[in-house]
């Protein structure tokens, strides 16, 4: 280890406050002119420490101030009041391909943005292989910038950030491009990093990935902590809020969120999500059963039709989708209005937003109607699928060999 | 002393960054950069065939074009001084490096252009058989006070700039009317007694006035318009590097 993991820690934030727009005295701003500067603080009071090869996830809804913390720490900002202090090397990963100069080649790139992150030439240069050859752009290197396609300017801006050797690391919301196998390599970089003591400040959408990679949580809301700690415990606390969140703006947005295009033989009046009695509904427990009823309207009959219901999660992840196949070549859906039913017996889902997509399709392959956003229903949260993480619930059956004695059964003990 | 350095190695790089990229498409290239000085060089020299303007006894051409090279430095110096906040907002947006790199990068940038047009104004003085001596030891003076003044001038335009670009576009009008009110065009002598002590409150009289001495007479500059030239300067930046330094904390979150 090449840090002492038990010094102080490396970042120490108190009462940390941000106000945008100058200081300036109300009357200058007046005479200026001026539009009124909003009173909002983009930061209210935050506290917390980070220690050294910790990393610290930071979510949070668009505006809830994740951006302006980063560049707070990064020093790009002055906080208005409180005190931020950060020991160490920091590297800000910040709009990472902003500031390329697109007359010059990516080399001549990276030496301008190493030199801006306080790197000496002889630092840069001893490095320059090893960035060459993680950013996977071969002769391309030596090409001007502006012929780079975007993912070739992601992975340009990326290598020089990962292969710096910063105490600190902040990271905004840049793992979300480039192509699968390269963000792979980055996330291996960034183990590599935090196993060797490195600290990171990590901003993310991707709440699956926050909640994997952090070792703490914070959640901010309209610039305040609303809570720090636990992975798990702080990302549900956020899947919760966005669910009561998005269940009421999804019921009001509902026929604006619902895209489809058909034929025009058909269209789809209402997708309702019934409960055991027959009643509508929109939240559903975990492993109970999931009944689709689709209400249409036909112009001509359709016979034999071939119909797909795809579940996906609120970020358009397709999390399942089940179709008739050719099991039921009676089936018609008759001129004028009716409807069909689709029951899932239990559905494994784990807590979050779902939203239920339809195709259907003629025996000879053609698209009648193809739709998506059509209902949307949330999993709530269940004290049976409470050891359950991700997307899908697994049931699985644990077996272990060896066993000590402590009076309760082996299988509670496994539950924990 | 090593962050020293690296700020050193910082101003480089940016400044290498804007001199190689401004020319990589160009047919012409690096010539482009004596191109300023020269074009404003036969339009007054032109149009001196029509207006009569003194020229203390030394063909015009020379006479001018010794002044216009240091003018367009400064003047240069200035207006991309004054732009290299918002051109550089990207970099300044992810950060924190002292925000004065850019400036004096933009410095570097005039001073390359200054450097060629020189080779050509070392070319035409020996064309004209100028005798040139121990008064160009003044040189690095000058180009020093030269840079020292457009840093400060440039750094309130950049601050003030940052926020509201309509003082970076008043700037460059600003330029335009300076040289009228400097002697490049025409001899200090030309300016009437009784306005003098007006006159030399511009500090670039006493710079452009020494460039003239120390390269076409041999003569070390005057030192009265010298002192008062570098004490003019000292002002300026005294009142301008703090209030620079005040809104530099805030570029970030205005740009």
């Amino acid at each position: 280890m090449p840090y002492d993991m038990n010094t102080t820690p490396l970042i120490i934030v108190h009462h940390l406050w941000k106000h945008y727009g100058l200081p300036l005295p109300r009357v200058v701003r007046f005479l200026a002119g001026g539009k009124k500067t909003s009173d909002h603080a983009a930061l209210q009071d935050i506290s917390f420490e980070l220690n050294r090869g910790e990393t610290l996830g930071v979510i949070g809804y668009n505006g809830a101030g994740k951006s302006t913390l980063l560049k707070v720490l990064a020093g790009v900002t002055p906080p208005t009041s409180g005190s931020v202090s950060v020991s160490g090397t920091v590297f800000p990963m910040i709009e990472l391909n902003a500031g390329l100069h697109p007359e010059m080649t990516g080399r001549e790139n990276v030496r301008l943005l190493g030199a801006l992150m306080g790197f000496s030439r002889r630092a840069l240069e001893s490095r320059m292989a090893a960035i060459k050859e993680f950013c996977e752009l071969g002769e391309w290197f030596d090409m001007p910038v502006r012929m780079y396609s975007n993912g070739m300017l992601v992975r340009l801006g990326f290598s020089v950030a990962i292969n710096v050797q910063a105490e600190v690391l902040l990271i905004d919301e840049v793992l979300a491009v480039g192509d699968l196998p390269f963000q792979r390599k980055c996330y291996t970089q960034i183990e590599r990093l935090r196993r060797h003591g490195a600290s990171i400040v990590f901003v993310s959408h991707n709440i699956r990935q926050v909640e994997r990679i952090s070792d703490r949580v914070m959640l901010l809301h309209n610039g305040s902590i609303k809570s720090i700690g636990n992975p798990e415990e702080v990302c549900l606390m956020y899947h919760r809020m966005s669910s009561a969140r998005e269940m009421s703006t999804a019921r009001t947005m509902l026929p604006d969120a619902a895209t489809w295009q058909g034929s025009g033989e058909l269209i789809i009046e209402c997708l309702t999500i019934l409960d055991n009695k027959g009643n509508t509904t929109s939240e559903i427990e975990p492993l109970s059963p999931l009944r689709i009823r689709v209400h249409y309207h036909a112009h001509n009959p359709i016979e034999s039709p071939i119909i797909g219901l795809r579940i996906l999660t609120d970020d358009m992840m397709r999390v399942a989708e089940f179709t008739t196949g050719d099991r039921y070549p009676g089936a018609l859906l008759s001129c004028g209005s009716g409807w069909f039913e689709a029951t899932v017996i239990s559905l494994p889902l784990l807590p979050g937003i779902y939203t239920i997509g339809l195709t259907i399709k003629c025996p000879d392959g053609r698209t009648v109607y193809i739709g998506d956003n059509l209902a949307f229903f949330s999993i709530s949260y269940a004290q049976h699928t409470k050891n359950s993480f991700g997307i899908v619930h697994l049931d699985a059956i644990w077996l272990f060999p060896a066993q000590h004695h402590t009076g309760e059964s082996a299988e509670a003990k496994t539950q924990e | 002393m090593k962050v020293f350095s690296s700020f050193v190695y910082i101003t480089w790089a940016i400044a290498k960054r804007d001199i190689i990229s401004r020319y990589r498409r160009s047919l012409f290239g690096l010539l482009w950069a004596l191109l300023q000085p020269l074009l404003l060089m036969v339009v007054f020299t032109f149009l001196r065939t029509v207006v009569d303007i003194p020229s203390d006894g030394i063909p015009y051409v020379i006479f001018s074009y010794a002044a216009l090279v240091p003018w367009t430095f400064f003047a240069s110096s200035v207006n991309r001084a004054g732009q290299s906040i918002l051109s550089n907002a990207a970099l300044i947006k992810k950060s924190p490096v002292p925000r004065e790199i850019f400036l004096l990068a933009a410095l570097g940038t005039s001073f390359f252009d200054f450097c060629m047009s020189g080779t050509i104004l070392a070319g035409m003085m020996l064309c004209f058989h100028v005798s040139v001596g121990a008064a160009l030891l003044w040189l690095p003076v000058l180009i020093l006070l030269t840079a020292a003044l457009a840093f400060g001038v440039g750094m309130f335009v950049a601050a003030l700039g940052c926020f509201k670009q309509d003082v970076i576009f008043a700037a460059s009008f600003a330029m335009q009317l300076w040289l009228y009110a400097t002697p490049v065009i025409y001899p200090v002598s030309s300016v009437p007694e009784k306005w003098q002590w007006l006159y030399q409150l511009n500090p670039m009289v006493g710079i452009i006035d020494g460039f003239r001495n120390v390269l076409i007479k041999n003569t070390p500059p005057d030192y009265s318009l010298m002192f008062s030239t570098a004490v003019a300067t000292g002002c300026i930046l005294a009142i301008v590097w703090p209030l620079f330094r005040r809104c530099a904390n805030y570029f970030a979150d205005a740009l």
